[in-house]
C-alpha cells in the first residue's frame, strides 16, 4: 500500500511539472497529426484500389484501416517522427527527477522520512512504468482515433486474408501486396492486428522505459539538466548512425521497433539481447550512481 | 517457287509480330539512389500503351533496405503501393486505365527513414503485353 501512495505523490509532483505537460502534448499531437494523415491516405488508397481493382473483394480486404495506426502507417511522415522522437519527448516529462530534488534540496528532505534504498527503487521504478505508459497510452489513443473515424472495430476480415495470404491460398489480381508479408510476428497478424499491435507497442514502451531510466541513472552524475533530459534521443541516434555505418540494421532499435518491419534480416535475437543489454547498463548505471551519491545524508 | 514465297511471306509476318511484342514488352532500365529520410523519386518513365499490367525486376536495394515502390501518371497516383520491395523481388502492378496512352513514372522511396542514399537498381516495364 505504502508503494502506491509512493507512486501517486510522485505522479502528483510531475503533473505539477510544466515539462510533463509539454511531452504529453508532443506525443498526442504527433498521434493525431498521423491519424489525419493516415486516414486521408486511407480514403486515396480506398479510392483508387476500389476503381483499379473493380472492388475485388480479396484486394479490398487488405487495403484495411488498421494500417493507419501509428507504427503500421507507412508514407506517413507523423507516423515515423512518432518511432523517432519517443526518447526525447519522454524524457522531457520525466528525467530530472532526482536531479530537480537533489538541487533544490528536497532529496534531504525526502531521505528523512524513507529509506534510502526505498527513495532511489521508486524512483527508478515509477521512470520505468510511467515511460511504458507514456509511450503506449497517446498510440492507443491512435488506435480509438483511428476506429471512430473509420467506425471499425473489427478486423478479422484482414487477418482472415493475411492467413490466406502468407499460406499462398488467395487470388489476388497483381502481387502488388507481397509487402504485407511479416518475418516476424507474422502468426500473431493473422490471429488478429490488434495482438500484433500490442506486441509492438509493448516493446517500444519497454525499450523507452530503458532509455529514460538511463538518463535517471545519469542524472545522479552529469550536472547538465539539459544534457540529462537529451541523453536518451542522443543513445538512440548513436545507434541508429553505428548500426546503418556497420549495415547491421536489425539491430538498431528504431528498425526493430517499428511495425511494419521496414528492413530485411529482422529477428527475435537482436530485439531480446538489445532489451538485456538495455536493462543491464540501466541497472549498473543506477547503482553505479546511487552509490556515487552516498554523500547526500 | 509459288510454296517458297508464301513461306517466306508467312516466316516475315511471324518475324513482324515477333518484334512487335518484343517492343510491347520492353523495359526501362533504372540504376540510382533513394533520397535520405524516405523522400521519393522518380525511378523510370515510360508510355504506358495498353491496359496490361504493368511490372517493375528490382535487383537491388542497398544494404537490408526496402522500397515502397508505385506508379505515377502526372503527380496522380495510379496503381496500389508496393510496400517492402527487395533484392531480386518482381513487383506486377494494376494500373488505372485512365493512364493508358500516356506517359506513366516509376516512382520509390526508402521504407524507413536513413540519414544515408540508398542504392536501387531494376527494369520497369509499363506494359507486359
Amino acid at each position: 500500500m505504502d508503494g502506491v501512495v509512493i507512486m501517486y505523490v510522485e505522479l502528483l509532483k510531475r503533473i505539477k511539472n510544466r515539462n510533463f505537460y509539454i511531452s504529453v502534448l508532443c506525443l498526442f499531437l504527433i498521434v493525431v497529426f498521423s491519424v489525419i494523415t493516415g486516414l486521408k491516405q486511407y480514403r486515396e488508397n480506398m479510392d483508387l484500389v476500389q476503381r483499379i481493382y473493380s472492388n475485388n473483394e480479396n484486394v479490398l480486404a487488405l487495403v484495411s484501416a488498421h494500417k493507419e495506426w501509428v507504427g503500421l502507417s507507412s508514407q506517413n511522415f507523423f507516423s515515423s517522427l512518432y518511432y523517432f522522437l519517443f526518447p526525447l519527448l519522454i524524457s522531457i516529462a520525466l528525467t530530472d527527477s532526482i536531479y530537480s530534488e537533489k538541487h533544490s534540496g528536497n532529496i534531504s528532505y525526502q531521505l528523512t522520512r524513507m529509506s534510502r534504498k526505498s527513495y532511489y527503487w521508486k524512483k527508478v521504478l515509477f521512470t520505468y512504468m510511467s515511460s511504458f505508459l507514456l509511450f503506449i497510452i497517446p498510440l492507443i489513443f491512435g488506435i480509438i482515433l483511428v476506429n471512430v473515424l473509420v467506425d471499425q472495430w473489427d478486423y478479422s476480415f484482414y487477418s482472415n486474408m493475411y492467413k490466406h495470404l502468407i499460406n499462398g491460398t488467395v487470388e489476388l489480381p497483381d502481387n502488388s501486396f507481397e509487402g504485407e508479408k511479416k518475418n516476424i510476428f507474422s502468426s500473431l497478424l493473422a490471429i488478429s492486428p490488434y495482438l500484433y499491435i500490442l506486441v509492438y507497442y509493448v516493446m517500444g514502451g519497454l525499450f523507452a522505459g530503458g532509455y529514460v531510466c538511463i538518463a535517471l541513472a545519469s542524472s545522479l552524475m552529469l550536472k547538465n539538466k539539459y544534457f540529462v533530459i537529451l541523453l536518451p534521443q542522443v543513445i538512440y541516434m548513436v545507434s541508429w548512425a553505428l548500426f546503418t555505418i556497420l549495415g547491421k540494421l536489425s539491430w538498431d532499435p528504431f528498425n526493430f521497433l517499428d511495425p511494419k518491419q521496414p528492413i530485411e534480416g529482422l529477428s527475435y535475437s537482436p530485439i531480446v539481447i538489445a532489451f538485456v543489454f538495455q536493462v543491464l547498463i540501466a541497472f549498473g548505471l543506477y547503482v553505479y550512481g546511487v552509490k556515487k551519491n552516498d554523500d547526500v545524508l | 517457287m509459288r510454296v517458297k514465297t508464301n513461306v517466306v511471306s508467312i516466316l516475315a509476318i511471324l518475324s513482324l509480330l515477333a518484334v512487335g511484342s518484343v517492343s510491347a514488352a520492353s523495359y526501362v532500365t533504372y540504376a540510382t539512389t533513394l533520397p535520405a529520410l524516405s523522400g521519393d523519386k522518380t525511378l523510370a518513365t515510360d508510355n504506358k500503351a495498353n491496359n496490361s499490367k504493368s511490372k517493375v525486376e528490382n535487383s537491388v536495394v542497398g544494404q537490408d533496405y526496402k522500397a515502397n515502390m508505385w506508379i505515377q501518371q502526372g503527380s496522380t497516383k495510379v496503381s496500389a503501393t508496393a510496400t517492402n520491395v527487395t533484392d531480386n523481388d518482381t513487383r506486377y502492378f494494376t494500373v488505372d486505365q485512365s493512364a493508358v496512352g500516356k506517359k506513366v513514372s516509376l516512382v520509390g522511396e526508402n521504407a524507413t527513414w536513413t540519414y544515408v542514399t540508398v542504392d536501387i537498381s531494376g527494369k520497369f516495364y509499363a506494359d507486359t503485353e
